[in-house]
């Protein structure tokens, strides 16, 4: 199928313009949650939307507003579990996913009306992204790349050493406050898009592909942003094009973009020699 | 003359172990001075609870009559801390955008970077010797090169305050000594004053102008001659350990 052709569809145009801020959210924010080794909390936080959105279907409200406030509050009881509860942080993130998943099991086994949807939720289904999905995720998309932009010095300091970065008046509890809860944002705005099995991986594949090739901060922020969009759109075109489930085929791009970067470095030594 | 950094019955516990007990002193502009005691006396602890990394269980420091906890002048305060071979090794930042952190405590939010910074950054890593590492992944350096970015890192925004966590432990004598001259020179001609933390008694007695020696608690705070003479410190050291330190460094 011709490519220019699908890009007339509407649908498409959506899922592409929603697609590429999302990529564009998950990979420069996953970059300092991998160096924070903070990349397992949109894995937890992942699994806090499934039971906030079985929530929001189960009252009739529509699941992104009730999931963007409990996700962020969730994200704050994690690093308050971690800071003041003295429980450790992967811990944390285990209790509060685990709760939620069982919420979200509880009302999907009471009412079966919404099940169907719950699923489309699971997995996520970029082509069915409508106008007002589109531009909620615009607009929450350039707040969150915002304040990103905002704190990315503060950012980057406290991901090489939090000593050090506090010695220079950084923050490390209003940072560590503000990455969890962008955290939190984006999460719940990637849930439409590879759902919320596979949101993690947009969070981590392309910030890891960055790291085997980048060479320098800056450098690293480009090529986990370039890597994110670009397996987005080739994930879906090709999905569309053969017919397979968007968000897994995005997943899989990102992931041989990594293996191909992985490669590449593994093999550069070998061939200087 | 008001001290610029007052340490007043100081004291910290881990738990039910006390690490730093009742510890008081001052540090004058212009001082170098060399925290030493063995390992576990609490001198790193010490460190940072003069750095507000950690708060003291008891007691009050200031830095400039600031109470240390409302402290927010950082710009004034430069810090190498300790096992820099503890760095991710994966950090994928370049020597120059590594020191250019150093710069933070200067700027008021929203924090940028303009083209003055990049030279005064350039500026630090010349005077550490390391323009031509300027590109380089901080990840592929070795031991001695990370501990002369991080200390251009601290340099770079020229603090009145330098405090240095056990700089030598792990690098060459090569590098040591350059260390050592370096940071010398950098009390003496810019008049910075420096917090020494070390185990390396004789060669930091060659430096600094005030020795304080920890032991949970201080067991001496003077100059190396008067650390020489102490009967205390012979008593406290050892009468043979104490002459071979000071013979070698008379």
């Amino acid at each position: 199928m011709d490519i220019i052709a699908i890009l007339h569809y509407g649908f498409i145009q959506r899922a592409f313009i929603t697609g590429i801020f999302v990529a564009l959210l998950c990979s420069t924010l996953g970059l300092f949650l991998i160096l924070r080794r903070l990349s397992l909390i949109g894995d937890g936080l992942s699994h806090v939307s499934f039971g906030a959105i079985a929530i929001g279907l189960f009252f009739g409200i529509y699941p992104l507003f009730v999931a963007i406030p409990l996700v962020i509050l969730a994200s704050i009881a994690i690093l308050q579990l971690t800071e003041r509860a003295k429980v450790y942080g992967d811990a944390a993130i285990g209790i509060l996913s685990s709760v939620a998943l069982a919420i979200g099991v509880i009302l999907a086994s009471t009412s079966h009306g919404f099940t169907v949807d719950l699923f489309s939720y699971l997995f996520g289904n970029i082509l069915a992204i409508s106008t007002f999905e589109m531009i909620i995720s615009i607009i929450l998309s350039v707040v969150v790349l915002l304040v990103l932009y905002l704190f990315y010095y503060d950012l980057v300091s406290l991901s090489f050493n939090e000593q050090l970065a506090q010695v220079s008046g950084v923050s490390a509890k209003k940072i560590n406050m503000l990455l969890v809860v962008l955290t939190a944002i984006t999460v719940v705005l990637s849930v439409r898009v590879v759902g919320i099995m596979l949101i993690s991986s947009l969070l981590i594949l392309p910030a890891v592909t960055a790291l085997q090739v980048a060479r320098s901060f800056k450098n690293a922020l480009i090529l986990s942003a370039s890597s994110a969009v670009l397996a987005l759109l080739i994930g879906i075109v090709i999905s569309f094009t053969i017919n397979i489930p968007t968000g897994a085929t995005i997943v899989l791009v990102n992931f041989f973009f990594f293996l191909f970067a992985l490669i590449r470095n593994t093999l550069r030594p070998l061939i200087r020699k | 003359m008001k001290p610029i950094l007052s340490v007043q019955n100081a004291s910290f516990h881990y738990g039910g172990n006390e690490v730093v007990q009742d510890v008081t002193f001052d540090v004058q502009l212009g001082d170098y001075i060399a925290l030493v005691g063995h390992n576990g006396s609490g001198k790193s602890t010490l460190l940072k609870l003069l750095l507000n990394l950690l708060t003291p269980s008891s007691g009050k420091i200031t830095l400039w009559g600031t109470p240390i906890n409302i402290f927010s002048d950082w710009k004034r305060i430069g810090y190498l801390p300790q096992n820099v071979q503890l760095f991710n090794p994966l950090f994928p930042a370049t020597v120059r955008e590594v020191v250019a952190l150093g710069l933070l405590s200067q700027k008021q939010f929203p924090k940028r970077l303009t083209n003055v910074d990049r030279e005064i950054v350039d500026n630090a890593l010349k005077q550490m010797h390391i323009m031509s590492l300027a590109d380089r992944l901080v990840g592929e350096l070795s031991g001695g090169q990370m501990q002369r970015t991080l200390l251009a890192r601290a340099i770079v925004n020229t603090p009145e305050l330098l405090f240095l966590d056990e700089p030598v432990s792990a690098i060459d004598t090569e590098t040591r000594n350059d260390f050592f001259t370096y940071t010398a020179k950098l009390n003496k001609e810019k008049k910075t004053t420096i917090i020494l933390v070390t185990h390396d008694i004789e060669h930091s007695g060659g430096y600094a102008n005030k020795m304080l020696y920890l032991d949970k608690k201080i067991l001496f705070y003077g100059n190396f001659g008067q650390l020489c003479a102490s009967p205390h410190m012979k008593q406290h050291l050892g009468e043979e350990i104490q002459h071979i330190m000071c013979h070698q460094h008379s």
